[in-house]
């Protein structure tokens, strides 16, 4: 025998029912969250990215969205682990754009990867914190607008190392010197290779890693020697000094010139 | 010393005021102190680190003791509440309000204990580890959280009337509620991430509205709007716990504490809920205690994960502010883990009586209008930071948070928020989704 | 075992699977979230899906204002009856909600030595199934009802009825002419059969078979925790049809083995990751990693718990309530 309870059952059972003012409540939140989802979304994508200045970013600008235009003051370079980066002047100071493996890999595959002296308008995330370098993170190659440098590229400013001040930090510079003493890193360490340069009693402390020294052929030039060096400059521990990227940016200054 | 230890001090006096709000976050004050102090450096007063970063500390531990007062006191669920009843609540309701929120004080007491004495000491020797061997794998780690945090809601209908889909839409009208929730809230979190429309000088605080939006409004609102009576209160002085009820709310809670605090993106919620689900523990004294040491755990536990020497994990709200504004050194360490200790044992000896005090005041100004206050705080909060489109935001943010407080889904699928977008760059298909939505 | 852990055992399997574990390492987080979907997936049928359709020919839903126990045993004992006679009956108990998180207890105990079906309506439980202090019906008549039939039972002679959706029963007459009573007939029946198992596998397999592998591990390991507990499997569906018994090594709601299973899942987890690091910056071993993730902290757990339970006077806390119908 089957028992149909609606037929022969007692009427039990709890009648659960919404009071009214929920249903109501719940369009109305449906409607809410629906209409501002695509109001918001409008007024964002109309609204454009803003054109910032580098000199002008401040801490309360961590994460936002932004637009620099400038000039390529180091060409790109590519990390084992994948990324990318390169250094951008916009006139006001100089920023780092960092880029992931899949950006780098796309920039690659269209012959885009930034150099030196290009002009760029790039779209990317601000990363500001205490005490390091405000970067910007690039969020999609398709945001990154390339103009490739002339054949003649604009050389940095010429400057005597007593001109080489803290205040100057984040310019590009070429400087002269007499090569007064290197040090160089232990085996296997990621110190960088200082060479300090002398010119009428003022020093200046030269700074590059392994990629310039294996550009340079391995070779360290003697003290004594004239020494050319175009870089960017930077305060590290109080200290002013001249970081170098590029192994071309680096030579021995040879008699005659 | 007495420099700092007087920051931590004042750090936790300020917290208890704070605390007392319903639905004010300490990160949401957090972001308006860091713009006090990058004002005063831009004006040439230089902020000192040891006054600072103590005093920081003591806003977040006494807030992550004291908030558990509102939680429990200014909430009084009414008939609308038909789908959830929190057991802090349920305390109120039975007037054993004090009660609850000594036992989940207990509970952070323990999470103080747990860090300054066992997690601090053995963080600088274990974390780096594991965060080396899992930093590759945290992609797939949180898409497991996100499939877990869905595929876990229970459906809270379907529990009468005859097989058939009525029954079945019945059930899934609150699961499908919840997946709506998570999306809603996910799309939400992209267009913050890529385009937001928070202005670029206060970027750093980019989706403070849309947190208050999703959790602070709705719980106002309601409270506001609540038919209920919180009936007369009993202050006892003793409670009915034990040590082994605080050990297993300890183990419980640490570990959902700890997890939320270590890997990014996760959220108190989502390692209680983890936690709670792990432990498999029924006795509610043990979930409320546990969510007690969760909380601690996790908020004070991300800052401090911050100052771990060989690690300085930015986890958290806190730590991502504080990074704007100082670099760690070893030695802040040991300042760290001693302003966790003294907030939190001033926090706790401040906790009873604060707790009489609220009581006191419920009797004389109704609970909603409190929460009213509170509202008024958190929308000038959010006005004062991120100004109209901040509002804009915040306001759309309500709308996507009420869903899950009307239909009677979860609440932690708000954290879609996050946990979809940054998933999704980690799994590096953010930017052709993102692309897709016309973001880039 | 709770859902947790069959998640987490589900991505265990998959960190087993060395090609999960490189495309995890390449950025691809497919066949980890393949096993932690597959892991629950039996559970998840079962529980949101198949239940809302399984069809009842006898709905008991007690009315919350008359706690009368009689009618119930009535039902009960009629339904067995009629199943003794040939044919099978589905029943349901329905649970009575009183509140958003108050819910009236109640429990069936159909004894085979007296023949008879017993009911009596206990405290108000909250959802997480602990009673309210001094919530017991002032009276508490015991509804009896007898049935005529030989009964062997498959579950426990007594069923608790509180939250959320109540239990029901297949009442079916076996070949020798007894009464087979099946628990929540609906569960673990054909979702929970390695045979779905390896037919989804085969599917995944059409696209890759590191995916078929990946979910037939993790579908197979559901499967194994659930034999540990009472109610088994119906391990071979469509060639069997009824479910093996478990091995009643412990209740799905246990603490312990559902925490020690979690644990060690996460730790078998980051072995497996670690293992695969070409160049690990730091060198474990994996038996002195055990010892500092799971032996010496257990250990450590457990002193101190005996140590504060004897503190505390002897004996842990229970949360059963001390009535039985």
């Amino acid at each position: 025998m089957k028992t149909n309870e609606s037929n022969s059952q007692p009427s039990y059972g709890p009648q659960v029912k919404r009071p009214l003012r929920v249903r109501v409540l719940q369009n109305l939140s449906l409607l809410l969250a629906f209409a501002g989802l695509i109001l918001l979304y409008l007024y964002s994508v109309n609204r454009g990215i803003p054109l910032v200045r580098a000199g002008e970013l401040s801490p309360t600008m961590n994460f936002a969205t932004v637009r620099l235009s400038g000039n390529v003051t180091r060409d790109a370079y590519l990390f084992k682990s994948g990324g990318v980066v390169f250094d951008v002047d916009d006139g006001s100071a100089v920023i780092a754009v960092m880029g992931g493996r899949a950006q780098a890999d796309a920039l690659k595959a269209e012959n885009r990867l930034p150099r030196r002296g290009d002009r760029i308008e790039v779209v990317g995330r601000l990363s500001i914190s205490a005490e390091r370098e405000p970067t910007l993170r690039l969020q999609s190659v398709d945001q990154l607008r390339l103009s490739r440098r002339p054949a003649a590229a604009p050389a940095a400013s010429l400057v005597r190392l007593a001109d080489v001040t803290a205040e100057q930090e984040g310019r590009q510079v070429s400087v002269t010197g007499l090569l007064k003493e290197t040090s160089l890193p232990r085996p296997g360490s990621k110190a960088p290779y200082i060479l300090t340069l002398e010119e009428e009693g003022a020093e200046l402390a030269v700074v590059f890693w392994d990629r310039v020294f294996q550009g340079l052929g391995r070779d360290i030039p003697m003290p004594g020697k004239l020494i050319s060096a175009c870089g960017r400059v930077d305060v590290y521990k109080g200290t002013v000094q001249l970081k170098v990227w590029e192994a071309e940016d680096l030579r021995v200054v040879r008699a005659g010139e | 010393m007495i420099l700092p230890a007087v920051a931590v001090l004042a750090g936790t006096v300020l917290a208890c005021f704070l605390a007392i709000l319903p639905g004010l976050h300490i990160y949401n004050v957090m972001g308006l102190v860091a713009m006090l102090l990058y004002a005063l450096n831009g004006g040439g007063v230089a902020s000192m680190p040891e006054v600072t970063i103590p005093f920081l500390i003591g806003l977040v531990t006494g807030w992550s003791v004291l908030n558990t007062i509102p939680s429990v006191l200014l909430g009084a669920p009414d008939e609308s509440a038909i789908f959830t009843v929190l057991p802090g609540q349920k305390y109120l309701m039975s007037g054993r309000g004090y009660e609850g929120v000594m036992m989940i004080g207990a509970g952070s007491l323990v999470g103080v204990f747990m860090l300054v004495f066992i997690i601090g000491p053995l963080a600088p020797k274990f974390l780096p580890v594991l965060r080396c061997v899992l930093n590759p794998h945290l992609h797939w780690i949180l898409w497991v959280i996100i499939t877990f945090i869905l595929i876990t809601e229970w459906p809270k209908g379907g529990n009468w009337g005859p097989a058939g889909w009525r029954k079945f839409f019945d059930a899934w009208s609150t699961l499908g509620a919840g997946l709506l929730t998570f999306m809603l809230s996910g799309l939400l979190g992209f267009l913050l991430l890529y385009r937001s429309p928070v202005s670029v000088e206060n970027a750093f605080q980019n989706i403070m509205p849309a947190f208050v939006g999703l959790f602070a409004i709705p719980w106002c609102l309601l409270n506001a709007v609540s038919g209920a009576e919180v009936p007369k209160q009993i202050v006892r002085e003793d409670l009915n716990i034990n040590g082994d009820l605080l050990l297993r709310s300890g183990i419980a809670g640490g570990i959902g504490g700890g997890f939320a605090a270590f890997f990014p993106v996760v959220t108190g919620g989502v390692g209680g809920l983890l936690a709670g689900h792990a432990t498999a523990q029924r006795d509610e004294r043990i979930f409320m205690m546990s969510q007690g040491v969760s909380k601690t755990v996790y908020y004070t536990g991300a800052l401090m994960l911050f100052f771990v020497p060989g690690l300085y994990l930015t986890r958290g709200g806190g730590a991502w502010i504080i990074r704007g504004l100082y670099t760690p050194r070893t030695c802040d360490f040991y300042l760290a883990l001693g302003s966790i200790a003294l907030s939190g044992a001033v926090s706790f000896l401040l906790l009873s009586p604060l707790t009489k005090w609220t009581l006191k005041l419920m009797k004389k100004v109704d609970y909603r209008w409190i929460s009213v206050f509170a509202l008024a705080i958190i929308v000038a909060l959010v006005f004062s930071i991120t100004r109209w489109t901040g509002l804009f935001v915040m306001i759309v943010a309500t709308g996507i948070g009420l869903l899950p407080v009307l239909f009677g889904s979860r609440r932690l699928n708000c954290l879609g928020m996050l946990l979809l977008p940054i998933a999704c760059n980690m799994s590096g298909i953010g930017e052709p989704v993102a692309a897709f939505l016309g973001l880039l | 075992m709770k859902g947790i852990a069959h998640f987490i055992s589900g991505v265990a399997v998959a960190s087993f699977c060395p090609w999960a574990v490189e495309a995890a390492q390449n950025g691809n987080a497919v066949y980890f979230v393949l096993g932690a979907v597959a892991g629950i997936l039996p559970d998840t049928i079962d529980f949101k899906f198949y239940r809302f359709f399984y069809p009842h020919d006898v709905r008991v839903e007690p009315c919350s204002e008359q706690l009368d126990p009689q009618p119930i045993a009535d039902q009960v004992a009629a339904a067995i009856s009629a199943a003794a006679e040939g044919t099978p009956i589905t029943l349901k108990l329905s649970t009575i909600k009183l509140s958003a998180d108050n819910w009236r207890q109640y429990r069936v105990g159909i004894d085979p030595g007296e023949g008879e079906v017993r009911v009596q309506f206990g405290p108000v439980v909250s959802t997480g199934q602990v009673p309210q202090p001094d919530s017991l019906p002032a009276d508490r008549p015991v509804g009896v009802s007898k049935f005529s039939a030989t009964v062997k039972q498959g579950y426990e002679p007594v069923c608790t009825v509180d939250i959320f959706d109540g239990p029901s029963f297949l009442f079916k007459r076996n070949e020798v002419g007894e009464v087979e009573t099946d628990f929540l007939p609906w569960h673990r029946n054909w979702s929970h059969s390695l045979v779905i198992g390896a037919l989804l596998a085969g599917l995944a397999s059409l696209v890759t078979w590191k995916a078929g592998a990946v979910i037939f591990g993790a579908y197979v390991i559901h499967i194994i925790e659930d034999q540990l507990g009472h109610m088994g499997s119906n391990l071979f569906f469509p060639v069997t049809k009824k479910r093996a018994p478990g091995l009643k090594w412990m209740h799905s709601g246990d603490a312990l083995p559902n925490f020690t299973t979690v644990w060690l899942c996460c730790l078998f987890i980051f072995w497996n990751i670690y293992a695969a690091i070409e160049n690990p910056v730091y060198h474990l071993g994996f038996i002195r990693f055990m010892m500092i993730a799971m032996v010496i902290p257990f250990a450590i757990f457990g002193l101190l718990r005996w140590l504060l339970i004897r503190a505390d006077g002897g004996e842990p806390e229970t949360l059963s309530t001390s009535w039985d119908v």
